[in-house]
């Protein structure tokens, strides 16, 4: 934990396996898995998908997908992502 | 009310699924819901307006005023964060007077480090009977909320929630 760290933002780093997980949810495994690999090869992106910028551009083509549910997944998913990204470049994040 | 079921409220299918067909997720700018955000946060003399549609694991401000910095730009936070998840969760009007001192809410960054003190909103209920977001208004300092102002938000949700409905597709015959 950074010296000027806040202790409310402890949030996780978003990864490939919270964002299927999430996706999961709304949609099952089966489909989340399916529509995951479809949106990475759209985004270019080979799986798994290790860098934030990277897993936001997936996050982001997943906000426009035919599948509503996982449209509203992508866009929980690009939210998280982004106030993640937020706070680390401002050293807000706790441990 | 558990934790658990807190989740799977947020988390219903059908009510999600709502939000998608009346295209409450698409980053597409409502101006009209702009207007009314502003409009209310400037009748009860509050510094933000926001139309917030409360998602399985995020808020997004799909209209606001006065939402400055990164939350701005982000356009929404955690859900978890959120004043507006209470809405949704209880399905009724969600009031904070004084947030460091309410229980469910004092914890919240959105009030340790971004100073939101005081909170309004309104359910935002679909002609189907979802309720997919919370119409509110928030503020830095403490405030006592009148049955007027209340009265008040509520003409502004309606309308809200009027324009929501005004996106839903048509179906084919």
């Amino acid at each position: 934990m950074g010296s000027d760290a806040v202790v409310g933002y402890a949030q996780a780093e978003p990864t490939e396996a919270a964002a299927i997980n999430a996706l999961q949810e709304l949609v099952g495994l089966e489909s989340a898995v399916a529509i995951w690999e479809w949106t990475c090869e759209r985004a270019q992106v080979l799986p798994p998908v290790w860098e934030l910028p990277a897993l936001l551009m997936v996050a982001e083509l997943l906000t426009a997908s035919e599948d509503p549910l996982a449209r509203v997944a992508g866009r929980s998913i690009v939210i998280r992502i982004v106030t993640y990204s937020a706070l680390s470049e401002k050293g807000l994040l706790s441990a | 009310m558990s934790e658990q079921l807190d989740i799977e409220r947020l988390k219903d299918i059908e009510r999600l699924r709502e939000i998608a067909d009346l295209g409450l997720d698409s980053p597409e700018v409502d101006e009209i819901l702009d207007v009314i955000a502003r409009e209310a946060a400037e009748e009860l003399d509050l510094p933000m307006g926001v139309v917030s549609i409360v998602l399985d694991e995020a808020q997004y401000f799909k209209a606001m005023f006065g939402v400055d910095g990164w939350i701005g730009a982000a356009r929404g936070t955690p859900v978890e964060w959120s004043f507006c998840r209470n809405v949704v969760i209880q399905e009724a009007e969600f009031v904070v007077e004084n947030a460091l001192e309410d229980e469910i809410m004092k914890n919240s960054p959105l009030v340790q480090t971004e100073g939101i003190r005081c909170y309004a909103g309104i359910p935002l209920v679909t002609s189907r009977g979802s309720v997919v977001g919370s119409f509110c208004v928030s503020g830095h300092e403490e405030r006592h909320f009148t049955e007027e102002d209340l009265q008040a938000l509520r003409g502004h949700a309606a309308r809200a929630m009027e324009r929501i409905e005004s996106r839903r597709p048509v179906p084919i015959a």
